[in-house]
């Protein structure tokens, strides 16, 4: 991996780190981090948040601090590059991850189609977003392709 | 000892009510079929990341996964799993701490 994208990627993680410090910053990333579990049922909906919520919340927490440690892990491999030696725990720990920062960077770029790789967005203020969704895509489709 | 009034009643020669039962059903007992795991269509998630979770997660084949992430691209929804109530939630959970958006909703037909 250059040694550019793992400082890309680490600072990318920091924004979830920080949202999930500071849910209140986007509920729309929140819901769509946490989805419902009961549609319609909002009594049983509650109760599942009651039992459940806190303990998933705690289990997305740990998951990003293993990537941290995982970023925290490698290797000088030449003046640009930098060595991952990954577990398959240790790659499923970046599927997640990369997941999770692909579902934040397209919420709030409110990507509602499957044509948003094909149609770069008409604003210009989303187009870090847009290249971060791109990037992290890649990143997530190598990772499938090692983890096979 | 008092000896019991054993003297008829009034009502003795009228015939008893015969109660009205109600037939009984699956949902009055409250028969539990099981739950299904809905997995719904999301613009975000790659195809090939739903393939490897619904592997991960259930042990399915690599030709299982495709079909049920087929299902969800083209119909917009698929039943991975039917569980009991507690199982269901689990698997729920799970599928959300990867990403995928997932419900349950009771089955509620054979």
């Amino acid at each position: 991996m250059k040694a550019l994208e793992h400082q890309y990627l680490a600072k990318l993680s920091q924004r979830l780190h920080d949202l999930l410090k500071h849910p209140e910053k986007s509920k729309r990333v929140i819901d769509r981090l946490f989805p419902p579990t009961f549609k319609n049922r909002p009594a049983e909906e509650a109760q599942h948040r009651q039992l459940l919520g806190s303990m998933l919340w705690d289990q997305r927490k740990d998951t990003l601090q293993a990537f941290d440690r995982l970023m925290q892990s490698t290797a000088k491999a030449g003046p640009r590059n930098v060595a991952l030696l990954l577990t398959a725990a240790d790659i499923d720990i970046l599927l997640r991850v990369t997941n999770d920062l692909r579902l934040m960077t397209a919420t709030e770029l409110d990507i509602q189609d499957n044509g948003w790789s094909e149609r770069p967005p008409e604003r210009v203020e989303d187009f870090q977003a847009y290249v971060s969704l791109c990037f992290v895509s890649v990143l997530q489709e190598v990772l499938l392709q090692e983890e096979a | 000892m008092p000896v019991p009034n054993l003297l008829p009643s009034p009502f003795a020669n009228q015939p008893l009510p015969v109660p009205v039962l109600e037939p009984i059903t699956e949902s009055s007992v409250g028969y539990d079929r099981g739950w299904n795991v809905v997995v719904w269509d999301d613009p975000v998630n790659l195809m090939s990341y739903v393939v490897h979770v619904f592997q991960k997660l259930f042990g399915f084949s690599k030709e299982k996964a495709t079909h049920h992430m087929l299902e969800v691209h083209q119909q917009g929804r698929s039943v991975v799993i039917t569980e009991d109530r507690e199982q269901a939630e689990h698997h729920t959970s799970r599928l959300h701490l990867y990403g995928l958006q997932a419900t349950l909703e009771r089955v509620t037909s054979a």
